[in-house]
């Protein structure tokens, strides 16, 4: 068992990243040197027909890597780290009616709790 | 030769310290590219697809020799609360995150964002069992 560095929660050495924040430790960089910093989850993907997989990126140099999502991870913090970008989006989100008006689209936006 | 030309094929670092003005057409989805109108001189990725060409290891060295097309597979919100698209190379697999531009399709980008919400990987079940022992009113369907 290891402590998360993050949250401190114990889990196995066999697990790549901590199953409750998602984030693990960068060991090693590219040229082989020591970074020591913490890979948060930045985002989700799933590749074609596979599983899913996080993206984590390095808070201390940027490095960037993925991960497969296990059974055992937290659902409510990928589902946190899935809609983060949802929450601040860069363009004001009623103007996107007028977006998929545009493109002769279906989508309407108002009214989904009538 | 005109001097600029000759420092653009022999000075490695050219495009580091100098913006790339060409236009050009991405590989991708044919769309015509011209540099002006990103909000920034270095354009990075196509406006319409949003894809990339893998022709730097470090931005501006031009220095990979991989040349593969790099898809977008993600966003990611940033500490200053910019969105940032993730690359990946369809090639040989390297990620790498660039800001978004001025003139990036909206659609493209809310379609990328809302990918992993939309799909079914997440057991809705479990998902619904762990928010309801949290005593709130989970319901997500």
């Amino acid at each position: 068992m290891i402590e998360c560095e993050n949250c401190g929660t114990m889990y196995d050495e066999s697990l790549d990243h901590c199953p409750e924040c998602l984030s693990s430790v960068h060991e090693t960089n590219d040229e082989g040197e020591e970074c020591g910093g913490i890979y948060e989850p930045i985002s989700v993907w799933i590749k074609d027909k596979g599983r899913p997989e996080i993206i984590c990126r390095c808070q201390f140099c940027g490095a960037l890597k993925t991960e497969l999502i296990d059974h055992d991870d937290n659902p409510v913090t990928i589902m946190s780290v899935a809609t983060k970008p949802l929450a601040n989006p860069p363009f004001p989100i009623e103007r996107l009616q007028e977006l998929t008006d545009l493109m002769g689209g279906q989508g309407d936006m108002s009214g989904y709790y009538k | 030769m005109n001097r600029e030309n000759k420092r653009r094929k022999y000075d490695k670092n050219y495009y580091k310290k100098n913006p790339c003005t060409d236009s050009f057409t991405c590989r991708n989805c044919g769309w015509p590219i011209v540099s002006n109108g990103a909000g920034s001189n270095h354009r990075n990725h196509c406006p319409n697809c949003l894809c990339s060409l893998h022709v730097d290891e470090t931005p501006g060295d031009r220095a990979s020799n991989c040349g593969g097309i790099m898809e977008p597979i993600g966003v990611w919100v940033r500490s200053d609360g910019e969105w940032a698209i993730v690359h990946r190379c369809k090639h040989c697999g390297k990620l790498s995150s660039n800001r978004i531009a001025a003139d990036d399709n909206p659609m493209k980008l809310m379609a990328l964002a809302m990918k992993p919400v939309v799909s079914d990987f997440l057991d809705k079940d479990r998902l619904k069992e762990m928010l309801s022992s949290m005593q709130s009113q989970g319901d997500l369907i």
